[in-house]
């Protein structure tokens, strides 16, 4: 099959799609691509799900720029996609003197520079409005404007805003082939299928170098970083993000409450070989706990719910990668978005859309009335998921929303189904099912995530 | 609104013996709700494919209310008094914290029963972790179905037995698929090719509905905290079989469900004065709280591999029977002969090391 955009999007994570939704917003044509069978399967899933303020970005920046640009984005974005933003504040813990002496130097600094409101507190009232705090801390550095967000649903929310606009969505669409031509950019997809578009964005994430390759344009490089992550079910009671005072290499392990519930500890910062290594260690689940625990000496106990690992793109230059390709105008690169995706996202849609519409000469359209228009629940209320109470009803929702459900992940991502203490063992088989029956498929070919991922192997004579 | 004298939540075997021991003792008004489809003929009401999700307390004796969810919508049940009997779920690879990747074939025998039922195989090549009943029926499923038990490794247990081995999964490698597994056996740690694991070292109570019921849970056994009467944190509330024994394989359910089915009705459980029931060296123990003056001997499950000891302060009480069963014990006490004595607490240790308390 051959399609025609003026955009084409490589990479449905959080990136990729909120440009698809700046893009659509003014009236341009985008394809989005993505070789999952769902949006924001990469660095998009497994991160601490806060949007940042950039009160410690490096100033003068693109990356403080553009935190500093979503800051008040997020407001309208999240109003408009009715994404819940859920400003808990954060709260920076010294555990002693000299992280103190750091926070009332360079960190408030850096905070001021970056026009970011921060209030520094002493000992007794850092322990007595947050008295989970180790007794240990020196004093604190109180962040309000940082706030939560699901991720999972502020990626599909601006895809399906764009879907919903006009986009076109393709899943399960590897790109293998760019071909740069005097008129347009030829993508080839893994099936065969050929796209063709004025310009092309490269949002491929961690993925981003290779894809500048495919166009013969060797001057990206990215690494993996990892990072570890243990979820609980209990927040606690904590109710704002607590962050440790960074060190000239890393940010540190914090303890966060989730915009879905429970809460977080992480990240470890590893720089790893390989791009699919997502695997939790014994060593890297130990740290996370002792970090967090210097911070709030409870959760060296709290139970846990699930662990798991995520890839940010680490570049050597230390900043974000947004520009236009060595090889063409017509393939632009936003790449090394390193941790902080979620944050800019808003703000790097509209970055991306601002050179892609100052390139041609596209009419900028009124946004489509109701993007993200409220999907009432009807149905069977009975429940499927006993741990997190999901009815039938709503898993049925997910299969027929704007980008449908298929597989389990993505019905986990929409429902919360699948997130409790049984981790899906107890409804997997009957989540599936009902995948199965909206898509006509049998329960084998049903995957839990990516492809080769089904829940069971059909039986064979052995 | 549906007003009841006693609710019963699960008609596994705690709640099919509490729902018959009230029925017998008299109770009228009663109600069962069950998450399953049952078929059952008895002189009180089965609602199945029901799911209890919410428990709002009563408070100063006015009813419980319990928010039930099924296909016809949501509605609102009072209960005078509720009898909980959920089971427990197996513990998921997740809480056990296994490290590694996360693929497919990572299962409980929840998933691998569900898997067979619906006539696919969990894996060919399968690692079973834990022990158990329901680990031991699985094991003969896999194997008429075709697949290959490579390998079995179970915590419990210090020696081995055939293909059994003492020990622990301590890594998951593959992806989107398991491809191998790490043991630790007798110390010694392989990689054992697998296309599936399955987990059953632990279970975790299934008592969803009392969140936020203020209902006080017990940091080790994650359900709710009770006497041996079952009689939970909320008067008028509470609680019998696996979700407050959540042993792998016990034969306390019927017990457990008769007992506390008894009290619920009136029948039982209604004497003096209790005491804490102190773990202490050991994962766990439930009840949580005894009532010393009881003529009838108490039953005390305790978590862990240790044999356990009891004192009553610091007299040693001799279990009139203690039965080692797949993650801990099960033990029956007398705590008569100390009637007279002003204890504060139970004290459950683990025997080797009985300075620890």
């Amino acid at each position: 099959m051959r399609r025609t955009a003026e955009v084409a999007i490589i990479g449905g994570g959080i990136v990729g799609c909120a440009i698809a939704y700046s893009l659509t917003r003014r009236g341009v044509r985008c394809v989005l691509l993505e070789r999952n069978l769902d949006v924001g399967e990469g660095t998009s899933k497994a991160n601490s799900g806060i949007v940042h303020t950039g009160f410690d970005a490096k100033p003068e920046t693109l990356e403080a720029r553009l935190l500093a640009d979503a800051r008040s984005l997020w407001q309208v974005v999240a109003e408009e996609l009715r994404v819940p933003l859920i400003p808990s504040g954060a709260v920076m813990v010294a555990r002693d003197e000299a992280e103190f002496e750091r926070i009332r130097g360079p960190i408030t600094a850096t905070a001021a520079a970056n026009e970011v409101a921060v209030e520094v507190v002493d000992r007794a009232t850092l322990l007595e409005s947050w008295p989970f705090v180790t007794p240990h801390a020196a004093g604190g550095l109180v962040v309000p404007g940082e706030s939560l967000v699901d991720p999972f649903w502020a990626t599909r929310a601006y895809a399906e805003a764009a879907v919903l606009g006009g986009a076109e969505l393709i899943l399960g669409a590897t790109v293998v082939g760019i071909e740069i031509r005097p008129h347009d950019v030829r993508l080839a997809l893994c099936q065969g299928d050929i796209v063709s578009a004025d310009i092309v964005i490269n949002a491929a994430g961690l993925w981003a170098d290779e894809v500048a390759r495919l166009a013969g344009d060797d001057s990206l490089s990215l690494t993996p970083r990892k990072g570890q992550f243990i979820l609980a079910e209990d927040d606690l009671g904590i109710g704002s993000i607590m962050l440790p005072v960074p060190t000239p290499t890393s940010k540190g392990i914090l303890v966060s409450p989730l915009a879905i519930g429970g809460l977080l500890m992480g990240p470890t910062a590893e720089d790893v070989s390989r791009k699919d290594d997502l695997a939790t260690t014994a060593d890297g689940l130990a740290a996370v706990r002792r970090g967090a625990a210097s911070l709030v000496p409870a959760v060296a106990t709290v139970a846990s719910v699930r662990q798991f690992a995520g890839l940010r793109a680490v570049n050597p230059a230390g900043d974000y990668i947004i520009r236009r390709s060595t090889v063409s105008d017509r393939l632009i690169h936003v790449a090394g978005i390193r941790s902080t995706g979620v944050s800019a996202s808003p703000a790097i849609g509209e970055y991306v859309a601002d050179l892609v519409t100052a390139h041609g000469d596209q009419t900028v359209r009124e946004p489509e009335p109701d993007a993200a228009p409220e999907f009432e629940v009807t149905g069977s209320a009975e429940v499927v998921c006993l741990c997190r109470g999901v009815t039938v009803a709503e898993v049925e929702r997910a299969l027929r929303g704007p980008i449908p459900a298929r597989t389990l992940d993505a019905v986990k991502r929409r429902t919360g189904a699948m997130l409790g203490e049984c981790q899906g063992n107890e409804c997997a088989v009957a989540i599936a099912r009902l995948i199965a029956e909206s898509q006509s498929v049998p329960l084998k070919a049903v995957e839990r995530g990516p492809i080769g991922s089904s829940l069971g192997v059909p039986r064979e004579v052995r | 609104m549906v007003r009841v004298a006693l609710a019963i939540v699960g008609y596994g075997r705690a709640g099919l013996a509490a729902a018959q021991a009230a029925a017998v003792s008299g109770a009228r008004d009663l109600l069962v709700v069950e998450r399953r489809s049952v078929a059952t003929v008895t002189d009180y009401p089965v609602r199945d494919r029901v799911t209890a999700v919410g428990l709002l307390a009563g408070v100063s004796g006015r009813p419980h209310t319990l928010v039930l969810s099924s296909s016809t919508g949501v509605e609102r049940v009072q209960a005078d008094r509720v009898v909980i009997a959920t089971g427990a779920h197996e513990a998921p690879r997740e809480a056990l914290m296994i490290p590694g990747t996360r693929p497919a074939g990572v299962m409980t025998p929840a998933l691998a029963f569900d898997l067979l039922d619906a006539g696919l195989l969990p894996g060919s090549r399968v690692v079973l972790f834990g022990a158990g009943r329901r680990l031991e029926t699985l094991s003969d499923c896999l194997i008429q179905s075709g697949a290959r038990v490579v390998a079995w490794v179970d915590p419990w247990r210090e020696t081995a037995d055939g293909d059994r081995l003492p020990g622990h999964v301590t890594e998951i490698a593959g992806w989107p698929r398991v491809e191998r597994i790490r043991l630790n056996t007798l110390d010694e740690e392989t990689w054992v090719d697998a296309d599936a694991l399955v987990c059953s070292t632990a279970l975790l109570p299934a008592v969803h509905l009392a969140k936020g019921s203020g209902m006080q849970i017990d940091p080790g056994t994650r359900g709710p905290v009770v006497d041996q009467w079952g009689r939970t944190s909320i008067p008028g509330v509470y609680a019998a079989g696996t979700c407050i024994a959540p042993l792998l394989d016990h034969d306390l359910s019927a017990f457990l469900g008769t007992t506390v089915g008894m009290a619920a009705a009136g029948q039982a459980g209604n004497t003096g004065r209790s005491v804490q029931v102190r773990a202490e060296g050991v994962s766990w123990v439930a009840p949580q709280r005894v009532d010393p003056d009881s003529e009838e001997p108490t039953w005390i499950c305790v978590g862990g591999a240790a044999p356990p000891a009891f004192f009553l302060g610091n007299e040693p009480v001799e279990p009139l029977e203690l039965d080692r069963v797949a993650g801990g014990w099960v033990a029956r006490l007398s705590l008569s002969h100390a009637r007279d004595n002003q204890v504060s607490a139970l004290h459950v240790t683990a025997a080797e090391v009985p300075d620890a308390r």
